[in-house]
Parts: structure tokens; C-alpha cells; sequence
């Protein structure tokens, strides 16, 4: 089978990407910088037969190049997110710099490459849900947390100027909102991880805004079958793809969902003004649309938001019980 | 008082005519350009003074950039790729992300400040009648390549703007419109109107693309130099972005007519009408772009003072002067049969 070079591969989707890889009998050799993660992830697979394990920089060409070698298809997964309590500076540049480093490791090595970017990149559209042609709506420049979605946008732009330059294939998704066993439990894994923090430890919820704004959730098993898919398919050079599950769910549903299926009493809401960001401007829908997925990949999200939440529930109560039986 | 400053792209419309301003001023100016769009023979004027240094280098060496930035206080940094309509998407893009980082760099250690130029174009497909600060800055889909430019220049600005939230690197930002003037160089890229003019003093049918209904601003160049010139005098202009512009705006077959009048020609005016279809399947050209400078005129008190008739007349009167070097440093745009741009 082939080798497979999976960037940020002890984030959430890295780790889940490379176990289903391996399953399906692939050599996968996973880099990670370990700057947002642990190996706690991919621990499992250290002893797995054509599992490999690189502590490098995404960034570091001279390393891309050399762990490239020999790899049929990069999938690059590395990156650093919305700038909501950080500076924008991070995100611009490793997002940029990585993508770009993987981009020529892939012209050197003739690999494919399939890369995450966001749909935060649909940004302000108020035309739902997001096609792939939609129009991609950005805020004012000096609001930072823009500089995520301007990130993403320029490593679309990078990777299809690459193609068109060297011909090396690309393929762009789009992911709306995953979760799931492995995901970051802090803010950084997204609204559930911290509502899901919050019930089990009884405490309250920290909702942004009024909680009315919408967003779909995509439970892991299906972004990893949609990207398993993208990497393989011949239908997904030079595309971009919308990964998601078309279910639209208020901030604050998700929010009662959650300390409902967590299976605690009356819920505790605490409303975070917007303010407290500085200049902050929340997205305030956002609903893929599926259908080219669908059609070119045969892509079909299969895990609903209740059957997601439970799983990630529970997986989160068992690694919490733990890191506080360690602590 | 005073300054050494840097022009990156300073044999370009904008950079040449800057750096003239600036040494009228006393000042001490450093250029730089690799001469891959700009023309020496639009900074030659100034190689005379001994306060013009030029630097023929490329903005994305970081060596070179890095000597060049040394002991100036405000870094002009005007060099950039434009609208990849034929080709040069990559180059494109690094030139304008890398460019930019290389210059901010260089702005962080030199301790100097640095005035960006941005354009309109990050804009893009907005459908406000009028384009503020404040408006959505609105890319189509990330398959066409001509969205590539704006993107970069919107990552540029937010790269100014993360140098001055991690570094404290004192930025602003100069959204320039439609800006035309007297240069050596005609590029495809720059605006209809030198192409129109090539076209009707040569006595050939103007090219027009698509119906020509599109509607531009068009920005003389004293007054876009005039309000550069507020931004580096006014301290307070930084970390704010800034519309520069004229508020009149015409469409494209309009300003074929303005030209074709001015340039005297004794004949009905000939046009030729290109389909967008005939260079690039993968081009999307917004229908209308009108520019509201109101911030330029009440934080910088900046007015423009040249309006459409008249700019285009002394633009008309500098190719007419000019004619002979033109024409030879730009011999595709006098020819027959030329794959026109607007």
C-alpha cells in the first residue's frame, strides 16, 4: 500500500485520519510539532507495523522534503486557528509558511496533495447554505480574527497557482465543524469540547454572543471517510470540497444538548460578551452545502448530532476522570 | 524635518512619482525595484540628486532588503504583482505575501514605519454602492486566479497589522483607486486609459472589454500623491486603513469617448468590443467599483483637485510629449492586433 504523509497528525483529525489509514493498510508517516497537542492520540499506533512518528515543523522545508520522500499523498492537516485570545501574527504566518512547505516537498517528491482549509472562509456570506462557489465574505482587516479565514484563503490560492505551475495535483476541504473522540478539550477543539468540559464538571457554560448564532457539527468518522475519499479519487484534483454535516444547530441547542445527554439537572448559562474579545466579530450562520461531495465522492455524513455527542461524551468523561486521576 | 525613507517599487507609476515629492521635500529616499514592471527611465530624473539612492534588487531578498531598510524611518512599501490576467498566478503571490513580510521585517529592524499599499481591489465583488473602509471585503471562488491578487494584498494588510499588534511596527494602510499619471511604462495592467490613448494616437479602434459598461475610478496621480503625502505626515494615520481615490468614477466606453475626443482625432470613434471569454476562461471582472474617500478628506484633509477631464488631458498631452520614447520602450501596445486589457 502506499505512504501516506499526514501534517498535524496528533491534532484530532490527524490522529483519526492515521488509524483509519492504518487500518486500511497503509504506511503513514505522521509529523507534528507538538505545539497544540500531545501524543496522546497516536500513542496507540507507535508499535503499529509502518507506523511512523516525526517531531518536526511543518514549516521546516529541508524536513518536509525528506519525510516526503516516497510519499504518494500529503495530507496536510497542520495549523493554527482563529486568533481569538492570541495574536493574529502565529496564524498568518505558520498557516502560510506550512502550507507552502508542503506544497514544495510535493513538486519536489510528485505527490498529491490534500489540505485542510475552513469554512470560515465563507466568513460574512448571508447566502445559505455555503456552496464551493460562494462568494467568500471577509470583515474589516483590523479585526484579527479574519486573519484565520485570509490564512486559509491564501493556502488555497498557494496550492492552485502550485498545480498550475507544476503541475502537482491539489485538492482543498472545507471542514464545518468537527468533533469527536480526540478532540481538543479546550476551546481550541471548538464550542462542544468546552460545553462538554463545563456539564461534566458542573459548571457553567460559556456561550458568546446570545448563543443564537448557527453552525453545523460533523462528527469525526465522517470528516475522516470524506477526506479518505478526496485523497484517492481522481474527481477531487484541483477541487475544493465542503466536508460537513448539513444539520444547522443553534450555539445554544448544542449548548442544552449537551448537559442534557451529559445527564445533569437544571443547565448553567453564562453569556461572554463579544466585547471581552477586543474588536471581535462572530460568523453569524454557517450550513454546508454537500451535494458536489456527494455527487464527485460519494460522500454521505452517517453519524447524527446525538449519536456524535453521546460518543463524545463519553470519551471525554473517560480522559478527564483520567488526566484527574494523574494530576 | 528631515527623513530617509525607502520606495520599494520606485520605478513604478506611484513609487517614481513619490519619490519626487519627497526629495522636492528634502528629503533623502532610497529606492528600490527590480525593473520587471517599473522603468529607469521614470526614476532617471532623479538620479542627479545625491539624495536618491537606487537600489535595483529584488523585495524578495531578505539580505538585500534588510541593507536597504537600514537607518531610514518610514518604509513606502509600494512594490507588487498585480491581477494575474495572463499568467504569473505563483509569482503573484509570492511577491505580494513574501514581499510584504520580507518589508515588515525589515520595517521591525530598523525600527521604522511603514505606509502599504493596498488597493480597491480587495473589495472585490461587494455590492455596496459605495466602498468604505468598513465594507466586506468580498473574494469570489479561490479557483480564479485574478481573486489570487486581492487575496494577497488582504493578507499583506493583515500581516501590517500583526506586526503592529506583536512587534508595535507602526503601519498604515493606503487602499489606492484607479491611480493613472504620466509614466515611461504602459503595462496591461494599470488601467484602461494609457491603452486607449496608445490606441487613438496611433489611429487605431480602441479595445474594449466585454459591453464596457463597467464602471472605475480614475485617480490622477498629484492627487494620490498628494494624500501618500498626508499619510507620512500625519502620525496619527497609523493602524488605520485608508480609502485614496477620486469619487468620480465612468464607465469603461466613456472613457473611450473622453479619449478619443481629447486626442483630437477627427473621426468617429472606433471601438473594439473583446469578449472577457478571448484571454481567460477563469477571469471575473466586478461590473461597478465606486471608492467613498470621505475618511482621506476628514482625517487627512485630503481633497482631490484634478477631476476626470482634466487628468485625462494631461495624460493625453504627457503621451502626445512623449510619444517617440514611449512607443519604443512599449512597442506591442502601437501595433496591430494586440490582445488588449482594461
Amino acid at each position: 500500500m502506499e505512504k501516506i504523509l499526514v501534517t498535524g497528525a496528533a491534532g484530532f483529525i490527524g490522529s483519526n485520519l492515521c488509524s483509519a489509514l492504518l487500518e486500511k493498510g497503509h504506511a503513514v508517516c505522521a509529523v507534528d510539532n507538538l505545539s497544540q497537542s500531545t501524543t496522546r492520540n497516536i500513542e496507540t499506533h507507535f508499535a503499529t507495523p509502518g507506523f511512523e512518528f516525526v517531531q518536526e515543523d511543518v514549516c521546516d522545508e529541508a524536513a518536509m522534503l525528506r519525510l516526503a520522500k516516497g510519499t504518494a499523498v500529503i495530507v496536510h492537516l497542520a495549523a493554527f486557528k482563529i486568533p481569538r485570545y492570541g495574536n493574529a501574527f502565529d496564524t498568518l504566518t505558520i498557516n502560510v509558511h506550512g502550507t507552502e512547505s508542503v506544497l514544495k516537498a510535493a513538486k519536489e517528491r510528485q505527490a498529491r496533495v490534500v489540505f485542510a482549509s475552513t469554512s470560515d472562509v465563507y466568513g460574512k456570506n448571508p447566502h445559505l447554505p455555503f456552496s464551493e462557489t460562494h462568494d467568500l465574505y471577509l470583515g474589516e482587516t483590523n479585526v484579527k480574527r479574519w486573519a484565520y479565514a485570509v490564512s486559509k484563503i491564501m493556502d488555497e490560492h498557494y496550492a492552485f497557482a502550485y498545480q498550475q505551475e507544476y503541475g502537482i495535483p491539489v485538492t482543498a476541504l472545507r471542514f464545518f465543524g468537527g468533533y469527536g473522540p480526540g478532540q481538543n478539550t479546550t476551546w481550541w477543539g471548538g464550542p462542544q469540547s468546552v460545553f462538554i468540559d463545563a456539564a461534566l464538571k458542573d459548571l457553567p457554560m460559556e456561550i458568546h454572543g446570545d448563543g443564537q448564532q448557527t453552525r453545523s457539527f460533523t462528527y469525526i468518522a465522517d470528516h475522516v471517510d470524506g477526506i479518505m475519499r478526496a485523497m484517492f479519487s481522481p474527481k477531487a484534483v484541483g477541487e475544493i470540497f465542503n466536508l460537513g454535516n448539513v444539520h444547522e444547530v443553534s450555539i445554544l441547542e448544542l449548548a442544552l444538548l449537551i448537559w442534557r445527554l451529559a445527564g445533569k439537572g437544571e443547565p448553567k448559562l453564562k453569556l461572554i460578551s463579544y466585547q471581552t474579545f477586543g474588536k471581535y466579530e462572530d460568523v453569524r450562520n454557517r450550513v454546508p452545502e454537500i451535494s458536489k461531495a456527494r455527487n464527485l465522492l460519494g460522500f454521505e455524513p452517517k453519524v447524527g448530532l446525538e449519536e456524535g455527542l453521546r460518543k463524545t461524551i463519553e470519551w471525554q468523561r473517560s480522559v478527564t476522570r483520567f488526566s484527574e486521576g494523574r494530576s | 524635518m528631515r527623513k530617509k525613507v525607502l520606495i520599494t517599487g520606485v520605478a513604478g507609476l506611484i513609487g517614481s512619482h513619490l519619490a519626487k515629492a519627497l526629495l522636492d521635500r528634502g528629503h533623502d529616499v532610497v529606492g528600490v525595484d527590480d525593473l520587471s514592471l517599473g522603468v529607469r527611465a521614470n526614476i532617471e530624473p532623479h538620479f542627479g540628486s545625491d539624495r536618491f539612492r537606487f537600489c535595483e534588487d529584488s523585495i524578495l531578498d531578505p539580505v538585500k532588503m534588510n541593507e536597504a531598510c537600514e537607518g531610514v524611518s518610514v518604509i513606502f512599501h509600494f512594490a507588487a504583482q498585480k491581477i494575474p490576467r495572463y499568467g504569473g498566478y505563483l509569482k503573484t503571490l509570492d511577491v505580494n505575501v513574501r514581499g510584504t513580510e520580507i518589508l515588515l521585517e525589515g520595517a521591525r529592524r530598523a525600527n521604522a514605519r511603514l505606509i502599504f499599499a493596498s488597493t480597491d481591489d480587495v473589495y472585490g465583488k461587494g455590492m455596496e454602492a459605495s466602498f468604505t473602509e468598513e465594507s466586506p471585503l468580498v473574494l469570489g471562488e479561490s479557483r480564479v486566479h485574478r481573486w489570487g491578487a486581492a487575496a494577497s494584498k488582504i493578507y499583506g494588510e493583515h500581516l501590517c497589522f500583526a506586526y503592529a499588534e506583536k512587534y508595535g511596527v507602526p503601519v498604515a494602510i493606503i487602499r489606492y483607486s484607479g491611480v493613472y499619471g504620466p509614466t515611461h511604462h504602459i503595462s496591461k495592467l494599470s488601467g484602461a486609459q494609457d491603452l486607449f490613448i496608445a490606441a487613438a494616437l496611433s489611429d487605431r479602434p480602441i479595445p474594449i472589454h466585454g459591453d464596457g459598461s463597467q464602471t472605475r475610478p480614475f485617480t490622477y496621480i498629484s492627487d494620490a500623491i498628494e494624500a501618500t503625502l498626508r499619510v507620512f505626515e500625519t502620525p496619527y494615520a497609523d493602524g488605520e486603513v485608508i480609502n485614496v481615490g477620486a469619487s468620480a468614477q465612468i464607465s469603461i466606453v466613456n472613457l473611450a469617448y473622453l479619449i478619443w475626443r481629447l486626442a483630437g482625432v477627427q473621426k468617429k470613434p472606433q471601438l473594439r468590443f473583446v469578449p472577457y471569454t478571448d484571454f481567460s476562461r477563469l477571469y471575473e471582472d466586478p461590473l461597478h467599483r465606486r471608492v467613498d474617500v470621505s475618511k482621506a478628506n476628514y482625517l487627512l484633509g485630503y481633497r482631490s483637485s484634478v477631476d476626470l477631464e482634466e487628468g485625462m488631458r494631461l495624460q493625453v498631452l504627457w503621451f502626445r510629449n512623449n510619444l517617440e520614447s514611449i512607443r519604443a520602450l512599449n512597442p506591442e501596445f502601437f501595433q496591430e492586433e494586440e490582445n488588449p486589457g482594461t
